[in-house]
Order: structure tokens, then C-alpha cells, then sequence
């Protein structure tokens, strides 16, 4: 097949987005997948056995009786993958509470990403031995602060803020106004946080974030489910279930310990390269 | 001393993380484009609104600075007021907060672009400031050596791991230091902007800001 495309200098470009949210997937449906793993596979197609194959033989599958854990590098950080199959949303509110336990922890933490059956964390120091992040206390201690502090709600606060007329939307290839100055939104909400936490835009920016984050319930029903059996598999590479995560979208980045390490070891790299150290 | 240790024309200097500019020889602090009164400015112009904290806040950072150091003498090196007007306009807490910071030491306001004219606060209003070995003036000049300057606001991006991160930068070189804003609300121009790379030497350093400040080769065009 071939396509011939030409300018139209008529036509303003349009740039595709999606507005919409994801539905978390039901206890019922993740509970069948986690049978069906372990089932019979003759029904799915070749690469779909294949892909389950390949994850059993290099790592281990999913069982809902214990908690799997896998942790490996890749591409220059350390990563776990958590496979708690409890829905988009909670292991969501998972990403964001273990990244905190990480954090507090000294493990460095740089971003997660979540799907319904698991959130996927990358940071620099490898996780060898995970059951200590999962102290349920110890998880839910001090969220309110963590999560106000966090790019979930800076993003949340980004959309509620272009709504508001307060930022403008930088859309690629838009004119610039010259009398509207761009403005960080990262810093109107910290000054916001600040100094008039209960401001509406704030309100609605918590309201609007924690409907992605609930389901704490799950979690906890979760791990109370496994009684303490969580596992952790050190992997050489990535893993066949741990793959998809790498293409998920909406990664959200951990501002912490992390990045100050990263400049220091990366500067400290680029004057050794110009010869000025 | 938290910051980044360095010498300009013989002078030992350390650009701290927050943004500004300890001289302990001197037991000078200089801080860079303040901006005070942004939001106010802004909104007088129609410019959009703003949450109007940042003057509060900038001058909270620069309160710690000065309690950090204990410096006795501070430079701001202009545009320290977004306008004339709202120089005027500071509500009266906030301009007996910089006389109570003024209270003691010696105070210099350097004229910048945003603010030519004298404001009616205490200190010493001057065109440009002359502390042997070194200048403090508002806007780098290409033949000056030894010289402290503001104006462009410089921030540097450094990408690494899959993590882009920007923070506003000193730029040093042999001749020269350009600081980064010390304002809440003050933007920044990234340092391979041409008019930053036709100043600074081929061999210029930026200090990035933050936790703790590190330096890298400029950044540049």
C-alpha cells in the first residue's frame, strides 16, 4: 500500500488527544485471569501460550494466594514489578505509597506506572528482598503529605488550571500571545500549597486526583489475602509479563533523592568528559 | 558552607543552592532579580492573575539566606521590583519585613531595567556597585572582567536516565558570573540561548541550583 501525503496550508493541523480515564478491572475478572494462568492454555492463541511459557520458565506466575514481585534491571536503573492484580486505580494508589516506603527507605526512587494487573517501579538501587516495603502502617503513614508533594497532583492541578484561564495549554505550533507570560504550573501549585491550601483550584485538584487513586480497600484486602506471602524474584533482564509496562502511558516521575544523586553522579561524569574536574 | 566553592579574579565565592551568592571575605550576600510585586504587576497590566504569595515568598527565601550566612552587607542586583509601581505598591508588612532585614547591615539596590528609579526604601540605590576585585551590575557588558551580573535569568536542563531535569544556573566563566533569579515567579532562559553563549567563554561552567548545587559544562548553542 501506498500513501501520498501532501501540506494542506488551509487546514489548521489538529493534534489527537484522549480525555477519557480507564475503568479498573473487577475483582471477579482479575480473580478469573488468575485462574485461567494457571488453567489450561490450549485455547488461547499460540503467542498468547508462548508469552505465558516464557514467563513461567524465566520468572514465576501470578498466583492469588502470595504476592509476586520481580525485580531486574534495565536500561540503566533497577526496576520492580508488582503484580497485585487489584485494578488500575489501586495499584495506582500502590505506585505512589511503595515509591514513598522507597523514598523513606534510601532505595531512590525515580517513577512508577500502573496497569490492572500490576504497577511497574524504576529507581537506581536494586530491590532484592520487597516483603519490608509492605508494612501496611508503614504505607499509609504520612500519604496526605507525600501525595501533595507528588506529580499525580501537579498534573491534576495542570488540568484544573488551564481550565481556570490561569495557564495557557501549550499545544505545538500555537502562537504565542506575547502578552499571556508562560507560567510553570509545578510552581503556582507549590506557592498555592503553600500559602492557600484550601483554595478552590486546590480542592477541586485533590477531588479530581484521588478519584485515580482510591481503592485503597483492594490493596489492603489484598495483601491481608496473601497472610505475608510475598515474593521476590531476582531476574538478570526483564520479564515476559513485566514487558507491557514499558509501553504503558501515564508514567508518573518521583521527585525525591533520586534526582539529586543522578545530577551529582551525571555532572560529576560530564566535567570528567570536558577534561575540567 | 553548603554550595559551590569557586574563585572569579581572585575572589573566593560560593553559589549556594538557593540561588544566591555568598562573598565570606566580604560577609556579602548578593541575590539576582527578585521580581517583588510579579503578581501585582500582572494583574494591574491584564496580564492574568496570579496567586499573589510570591513577594511573601521570595522574601522568605532570602530572610533564610541571610540568616543562613549572617552576611552583613547584601547586594540585590536589580530588577529586584517587577515595576516602579509595584515597588510602591508592596503592602506595608512586606516593606517593614526589608526594613527589619536592612536593620544593621549594609543594603545596595542595583538599578535594573524593571526598576531604573530610587524606591522609597532604605538602602543605597546605584547604578552598579565596584568591590574590588569584583563589579555587581544589573546586566553583563562584553568587556567587563571580574563582574557579578543578573538579567537573563539562566536555567540549564540536564537530561539522564530517562529524567529530564531543568533548574535555574550560575554561568562562571574567567571573566564573569551571571546569576540565576532569585524571584518565586521569575521564569528562565535556557543557557544555549545565543545572547548566553556569545557572552560566556568557551569553556563557561553552569552551577545548577537546588539541594545541592553541582557544575557542568555550560550547556550551549
Amino acid at each position: 500500500m501506498t500513501v501520498e501525503v501532501s501540506p494542506n496550508a488551509g487546514k489548521k493541523p489538529k493534534v489527537a488527544t484522549f480525555n477519557g480515564s480507564k475503568f479498573s478491572t473487577s475483582l471477579q475478572l482479575s480473580q478469573r485471569i488468575l485462574t485461567l494462568l494457571h488453567g489450561d492454555h490450549s485455547a488461547l492463541p499460540a503467542h498468547t501460550q508462548d508469552w505465558i511459557a516464557l514467563q513461567a520458565s524465566t520468572s514465576e506466575l501470578p498466583t492469588a494466594q502470595s504476592l509476586l514481585i520481580e525485580s531486574f534491571p534495565h536500561d540503566g536503573r533497577e526496576h520492580i514489578c508488582v503484580y497485585g492484580f487489584a485494578g488500575r486505580n489501586a495499584q495506582q494508589t500502590l505506585g505512589l505509597l511503595l515509591t514513598k516506603r522507597m523514598e523513606e527507605l534510601g532505595l531512590a526512587p525515580l517513577g512508577f506506572v500502573a496497569t490492572d494487573y500490576a504497577t511497574l517501579i524504576w529507581g537506581l538501587d536494586p530491590v532484592t528482598d520487597a516483603a519490608p516495603l509492605f508494612d501496611l502502617t508503614a504505607l499509609e503513614e504520612g500519604l496526605e503529605t507525600w501525595l501533595a508533594g507528588n506529580a499525580v497532583m501537579k498534573r491534576s492541578f495542570r488540568a484544573v488550571a488551564t481550565i481556570a484561564g490561569l495557564i495557557e495549554r501549550n499545544s505545538p505550533g500555537a502562537r504565542k500571545s506575547g502578552r499571556q507570560a508562560t507560567f510553570s504550573s509545578d510552581i503556582l501549585y507549590d506557592t498555592l500549597q503553600k500559602y492557600e491550601p484550601d483554595h478552590l483550584l486546590m480542592e477541586i485538584t485533590r477531588a479530581q486526583a484521588m478519584t485515580g487513586l482510591v481503592d485503597f480497600a483492594r490493596i489492603k484486602a489484598r495483601l491481608e489475602s496473601t497472610d505475608g506471602e510475598i515474593v521476590t524474584q531476582r531476574l538478570t533482564r526483564v520479564s515476559p509479563f513485566a514487558a507491557p509496562l514499558f509501553l504503558e502511558v501515564g508514567k508518573v516521575p518521583v521527585k525525591g533523592l533520586a534526582e539529586e544523586r543522578l545530577l551529582a553522579e551525571e555532572t560529576a561524569r560530564l566535567m570528567a568528559t570536558a577534561g575540567l574536574s | 558552607m553548603d554550595g559551590y566553592a569557586f574563585t572569579l579574579a581572585g575572589a573566593d565565592l560560593v553559589a549556594r543552592g538557593s540561588g544566591a551568592l555568598y562573598w565570606p571575605a566580604q560577609s556579602l550576600l548578593c541575590v539576582s532579580d527578585l521580581h517583588l510585586g510579579k503578581a501585582e504587576r500582572m494583574a494591574r497590566r491584564g496580564m492574568g492573575q496570579m496567586p499573589p504569595y510570591e513577594t511573601r515568598d521570595t522574601l522568605t527565601r532570602l530572610d533564610d539566606e541571610i540568616e543562613a550566612t549572617r552576611a552583613t552587607t547584601i547586594i540585590c542586583l536589580g530588577d529586584s521590583f517587577d515595576d516602579t509601581a509595584a515597588a510602591e505598591a508592596l503592602s506595608l508588612d512586606d516593606k517593614l519585613w526589608i526594613s527589619r532585614m536592612q536593620a544593621g547591615r549594609r543594603w545596595v539596590w542595583i538599578e535594573g531595567n524593571h526598576d531604573p528609579g530610587p524606591v522609597d526604601l532604605g538602602g543605597a540605590h546605584l547604578a552598579a556597585l565596584p568591590l574590588a576585585p569584583l563589579t555587581f551590575a544589573h546586566e553583563a557588558k562584553a568587556a567587563n572582567a571580574g563582574e557579578v551580573s543578573g538579567h537573563y535569568h539562566p536555567k540549564a536542563t540536564l537530561a539522564v536516565k530517562g529524567r529530564s531535569v531543568t533548574r535555574p544556573c550560575f554561568l562562571l566563566d574567567s571573566d564573569r558570573l551571571i546569576m540565576p533569579a532569585f524571584g518565586t515567579y521569575t521564569g528562565g532562559l535556557q543557557s544555549h540561548a545565543e545572547v548566553l553563549s556569545t557572552l560566556m567563554r568557551p569553556e563557561a561552567l553552569a552551577i545548577l541550583t537546588g539541594p545541592t548545587p553541582s557544575a557542568m559544562p555550560m550547556p550551549r548553542t
